[in-house]
């Protein structure tokens, strides 16, 4: 959607920087090439140089053990949300359902495992998760099929199916919310090993999962290339709707995983939960510096996308910032840091 | 001219009057070229029909000014992104910046009176330079950029005050309340609007180039268009039209509420794509935007009178947001197919 | 407007001095002079690649130079934007279609200059009037209110044309106008062009037919590999001779071509047809064979590849390979059978630019080079280092995204990931557009070297020498249908392009 905007806009303000001074421009291309070449990316010194900045500001506090856990804790849910999101974007697309997917698949699992609830037969807990992850991966499927085989964009497919999961999910609940849900599901959200919460230990395990698929299987191998250019990907005999198919089910699923995520470490579901999601993870994503234009991007990106937004959240939270300026701090950190970045990428990189 | 290709496919039309010969087909392809030109008008009419059928209150005039006066709001803010989108871009901050406008009018009206207006307007404003001047000179993707400003306009609309503000200011509540003749007051100051974008867009330079730099955007630039200035000023008009829509939710609610107007961004998409506006940008009307946004609200008001679930209706509206985009790409496609043979 | 504003060369309209390009380090331009007269026809001609239209870019501001200095009417320039440019006079008609096509004929054609009326509105009727006037000139009777969207490509190009007439020019680029056009509109436009040179107006004029230098131009600059080779009085040189300095060496060395056709038919062709864009094509190719398809562009001869391929299905006909008829409907099927297909459009179609060397050269084969679901890393790099010494790839590691590679070093990559995959027939669209001239002979003598290995070649190419050199057999197609088919003894360069003219001269 963006892509007419992404590539060849004017170049306002860059005057300066092109004048025919080749010694100039070179010293800086070096510069940016030494800044990129960081070991582990820009991105990961951003949030090294946050991390300290937390230290400092907070006496120590931001360092604090307990405090570490509670960061990784509560981005758990985001943390799988943002990585089924990363699926669509490097197909050179984007899922605006994945927050609406992740209540349904809460919903869906809590209902079947609570007593109280009536809109969904009782379960035993391992079929009401399973029911779960079904929903993600129907919604999922639905989008994959109608994005790989018809031309409409994945932003308005994936709006609709939005409004139509948000739709079910109140007309099946009344809007009313799921309590008490199975007692090992608020177990295992309370749960730690070794220190470490149950939920985080979920989110690594999915994390691992998702870069085994994108880096170390020919389905991965397949995604980068669609995303990256669709019809050199068709005329090299790779089945562009299947593997939009596959990319779309796999990021229902993984947002199935999240709403259960969700529901274990709140034990209660709104319908109206969780209409925050589509935007975070989004900007989880574009923080981390995938391309929304597609093909281009790894999973560890993604991660430290959830992480540097987790700890700015986390040090205004210690600052007492109130939480309602926390948003729009938030928004200017976006601008900053895909700015920074995209500026970086394009002087280095500058294609003919 | 220019207006509504999603809508039309001339491709289609040129094929149908070359492979068939015969006066009947030739009616017949007329009668196809106009409903294809008139889509939306069409779909306009349909839906008005539907609703004399469905209920006896649709024509009423109490409930024509309850659409017209929804309409004023969504309206305003769908002329905005419908330029945004002409332009090549996308506003996802319109919702959260109605918010902001509402609480910055609520909080100053006491003191500054009906001046509240063009402060609320000028707030808006701001928060279109921000998403323009990061889409131009920052080069953000207007989605991520937008999608930051959401964040920004309604942390600020929240931090002003978290529980909302009453506004008591009768002239304010009293302009809200203004009809002429029959019709509210709101729904011309919506209607001056539309025309005048709509002259913009069709009588000026800048209207001219917001088209160029949607359509083709390396022309543009080659015939000397100036791109980041076009496209910062269509961000700036979106983000002003919000402040206004603000001010009239204000007037309408009496109130300033931070969390007002989620998800209007997508509203404001859907009834742009209704209007027949491309999403790729370069094409589109604002007058079929006017229709896209009563054909959006009619459904819901016909839906409301004849007492479908309120969460069906959400399911309905995805179902017609996906076949408003996908019919035109359809006949657009299969106009191309015909062309070629 | 020709008033002589440089004292030292009269009548310079522009000079560019010591121009140079680099794109991600690769020189497009190594330091280029060029100097235009006012009321001069200049050509500028040289092969696909050498950096005619990057120099032209430069000139409109569409591209800044990494080095060099651009003087227009005395003032000395260390780059250009397109709106200075245009304050200059300089105007250009690109190659690629430039127009916004939701916009009307003319708003395209006053697109960043449009006049206002005294309240500020813009001057509409005005517009349309000078707009409809510039038409007539050019002897075109288009109405001014149609979408551009709705032209043919050959009123989009006249359209192209008239826009850079409405401005003030002083300086006019044209970048192959004439390809798309008629005869009879091609006449149209040289008369408009000696008009223009009459009023003292200097036109640069890329062509890659010399017989028009000849027949148009006043002085002509050679470009080759990036470099201005030479610039003569057009009255003092030839062809044979152009040709001498673009290519800069023997066109015979550069193919060295070997004949290793076999008798067994590798791949046979019967009665394809895509409406609208081949008719009723026939054809046999053998092991080791390399068939060249000549014509002009638009005959259909892309769209033939990508029928026989798959990626188009044709609406009649059958292709076979080995003897077993292509199931077609995919570009799968064609694969599954043997085919390669190397597209024109390079950056477009053949690579994932953004990918590696090694993501690029296994993607076909992907399959072969995976245990279950999961990639053979060692595999993977085995294959691609194969390759990258084999084909002599020049890239810095298998890791580097092939956008960052040249043009022959990208081609290369495309032609080792259908080799990679092992393939019997490989379809190549202009396999050595946008390479340079040294590249060039390293792909022929690959595809001389899969020849002998018995693949078989079926060559689109414009590049006459180069299907000369290359075939062993040409067929050339006119309007969808094949109009000849030449032994390489028969094939000249006069029995082709009798044959690739269309006989009507009716052209859409």
């Amino acid at each position: 959607m963006s892509a007419p905007n992404a590539g060849v806009t004017a170049r306002p303000g860059s005057s300066s920087e092109t004048k025919g001074n080749l010694p100039t421009s070179d010293e800086h291309a070096a510069r940016v090439a030494r800044i990129r070449s960081l070991p582990g990316g820009p991105m990961l010194w951003v949030l090294g140089a946050l991390v300290v900045v937390s230290v400092v500001l907070t006496d120590g506090v931001f360092i604090r053990p307990s405090n570490l856990t509670t960061v990784l804790f509560q981005s758990s849910v985001i943390g799988v949300l943002a990585l089924a999101q990363a699926f669509a974007v490097l197909c050179k697309g984007l899922d605006l359902s994945v927050g609406a997917t992740a209540i349904l698949a809460a919903m869906v699992t809590g209902g079947a495992s609570s007593v109280e609830a009536t809109f969904m037969p009782h379960l035993p807990l391992p079929l009401a998760i399973l029911a779960g992850l079904a929903v993600g991966l129907s919604v999922g499927v639905l989008n994959g099929l109608v994005v790989g085989f018809t031309p409409v964009p994945p932003f308005i497919v994936t709006l609709s199916t939005y409004l139509l999961v948000v739709g079910v999910t109140f007309l099946a609940t009344g809007a009313a919310p799921v309590t008490e849900p199975d007692e090992r599901i608020q177990g295992f959200g309370d749960a730690n090993v070794l220190f470490v919460p149950a939920p985080v230990l979920v989110w690594v395990l999915f994390i691992v999962l998702a870069s085994v698929l994108l880096g170390r299987t020919k389905y991965g191998h397949m995604v980068y290339a669609v995303g990256g250019n669709e019809t050199a990907a068709r005329l090299s005999g790779v089945s562009v709707p299947r593997v939009k198919i596959i990319v779309y089910a796999t990021a229902g699923l993984f947002a199935a995983v999240a709403g259960m995520l969700f529901l274990a470490r709140t034990g209660t579901v709104l319908p109206s939960d969780g209409e925050s999601f589509m935007l975070d993870s989004i900007a989880a994503v574009a923080v981390g510096g995938l391309s929304l234009a597609g093909g281009a991007g790894r999973v560890r990106d993604v991660v430290l996308g959830v992480l540097v937004l987790a700890v700015v959240g986390n040090l205004l939270n210690i600052l007492g910032v109130s939480q309602y300026l926390q948003t729009a701090v938030q928004g200017v950190i976006i601008l900053v840091a895909v700015g920074a970045t995209l500026r970086l990428g394009r002087r280095s990189g500058a294609t003919p | 001219m220019m207006g509504g290709t999603t809508t039309s496919s001339p491709g289609d039309q040129r094929a149908t009057t070359e492979t068939t010969s015969g006066t009947w087909s030739r009616v017949a392809g007329r009668s196809r070229r106009i409903l294809g030109e008139h889509a939306v008008e069409t779909l306009f009419v349909g839906v008005v029909l539907l609703g004399f059928i469905a209920s006896p209150n649709f024509l009423t005039t109490f409930n024509v000014n309850s659409i017209l006066q929804q309409a004023a709001v969504l309206g305003i803010l769908a002329v905005g992104q419908a330029v945004v989108i002409i332009s090549g871009g996308f506003d996802l901050s319109v919702g959260s910046v109605v918010a902001l406008s509402t609480m910055v009018t609520a909080s100053t009206i006491a003191e500054f009176g009906l001046l509240s207006i063009p402060v609320a307007v000028l707030a808006g404003g701001a928060m279109g330079a921000v998403s323009g001047l990061a889409v131009t000179w920052a080069r953000i993707p207007p989605f991520v950029a937008t999608l930051a400003v959401l964040g920004i306009a309604r942390g600020l609309a929240f931090t002003i005050d978290n529980q909302g503000i009453v506004i008591s200011d009768a002239q304010l509540v009293a302009f809200h309340a203004a009809h002429v003749g029959p019709v509210p007051l709101v729904a011309l100051v919506w209607l001056a609007i539309v025309v005048l974008v709509h002259l913009l867009l069709r009588f000026t330079r800048t209207g001219t180039h917001w088209y160029a730099v949607g359509g083709n955007l390396e022309t543009a630039r080659l015939a000397g268009v100036p791109v980041a200035r076009v496209q910062l000023k269509a961000y700036l008009l979106s983000g002003c039209l919000a402040g206004l829509a603000g001010v009239l939710f204000a007037a309408r609610s009496s109130s300033g509420s931070p969390g007002i107007a989620a998800g209007w961004e997508l509203d404001s998409i859907a009834v742009v794509v209704i209007g027949g506006v491309s999403l790729l940008g370069g094409a589109g009307n604002v007058l079929r935007v006017a229709l896209g946004v009563l054909i959006y609200l009619m459904l819901a008001n016909v839906m409301n009178l004849v007492n479908v679930d309120t969460y069906l209706q959400n399911v309905l509206k995805a179902v017609l947001i996906l076949s408003a985009v996908t019919i035109p790409l359809f006949v657009q496609r299969r106009g191309q197919a015909r062309r070629a043979s | 407007m020709t008033e002589h504003m440089d004292s030292a060369v009269p009548d310079a309209l522009v000079r560019m001095v010591g121009i140079t390009k680099n794109y991600a380090g690769v020189a497009a331009l190594k330091g280029v002079d060029l100097d235009l007269r006012a009321g001069e026809v200049h050509c500028l001609i040289g092969e696909n690649g050498a950096g005619k239209s990057t120099l032209t870019r430069i000139l409109t501001g569409a591209e800044q130079p990494t080095q060099g200095t651009i003087e227009v009417a005395g003032h000395t320039h260390n780059e250009l934007r397109p709106a200075a440019a245009h304050e200059l006079g300089i105007s250009a008609i690109y190659q690629e279609t430039d127009l916004v096509p939701d916009l009307t004929v003319w708003q395209n054609m006053y697109l960043g200059h449009e006049p206002r009326t005294r309240y500020g509105t813009l001057d509409r009727r005005g517009m349309r009037r000078s707009a409809r006037h510039v038409l007539d000139d050019l002897g075109v009777g288009l109405a001014v209110d149609l979408r551009v969207a709705d032209l043919s490509a050959a009123n989009a190009q006249l359209v192209q044309i008239a826009k850079a007439l409405t401005r003030e020019n002083r300086v006019l680029i044209m970048d192959e106008p004439s390809a798309v056009l008629s005869d009879h509109e091609l006449s149209g436009l040289f008369g408009i062009i000696r008009t223009l040179c009459d009023r003292g107006i200097g036109i640069i004029y890329i062509s890659h037919r010399l017989d028009e230098v000849i027949q148009l131009g006043d002085r002509v600059t050679v470009l080759r590999d990036g470099r201005g080779v030479e610039t003569t009085e057009v009255r003092d040189t030839s062809i044979p001779a152009m040709i001498r300095s673009m290519v800069g060496r023997d066109l015979t060395d550069q193919f060295g071509k070997v004949p290793a056709a076999r008798e067994t038919v590798a791949l046979s062709v019967r009665g394809l047809t895509a409406a609208g864009r081949f008719q009723d094509v026939s054809f046999d190719v053998r092991h080791g064979e390399i068939l060249g398809i000549a014509g002009l562009v638009g005959a259909g001869r892309s769209s033939l590849l990508s029928g026989i391929f798959g990626d188009l299905s044709p609406d009649d006909g059958e292709v076979a390979v080995e003897g077993q008829r292509l199931a077609g409907g995919s570009a799968r099927a064609g694969i599954a059978h043997g085919i390669g297909l190397v597209p024109e459009d390079r950056r477009g179609a053949g690579l994932v630019l953004g990918r590696s060397v090694q993501d690029n050269v296994t993607l076909p084969s992907i399959d072969s080079l995976s245990w279950g679901p999961f990639l053979r890393p060692g595999a993977m790099r085995r294959v691609t280092r194969r390759f990258i010494d084999d084909f002599a790839i020049r890239t810095p590691s298998p890791a580097q995204p092939v956008r960052f590679l040249s043009g022959g070093n990208q081609q290369k990559v495309v032609l080792a990931k259908w080799l990679a995959r092992g393939v019997s027939v490989l379809l190549l669209d202009e396999p050595t557009v946008g390479v340079d001239v040294g590249a060039k002979s390293e792909i022929y003598a690959l595809m001389n070297r899969l020849a002998e290995d018995g693949v078989a070649i079926v060559m689109v190419s414009s590049d006459l020498p180069e299907v000369l050199g290359m075939s062993d057999r040409v067929i050339v197609m006119s309007e969808g249908r094949v109009t000849a088919e030449l032994s390489r003894n028969e094939a000249t360069q006069e029995a082709i392009m009798e044959a690739a003219v269309p006989t009507s001269a009716a052209v859409a």
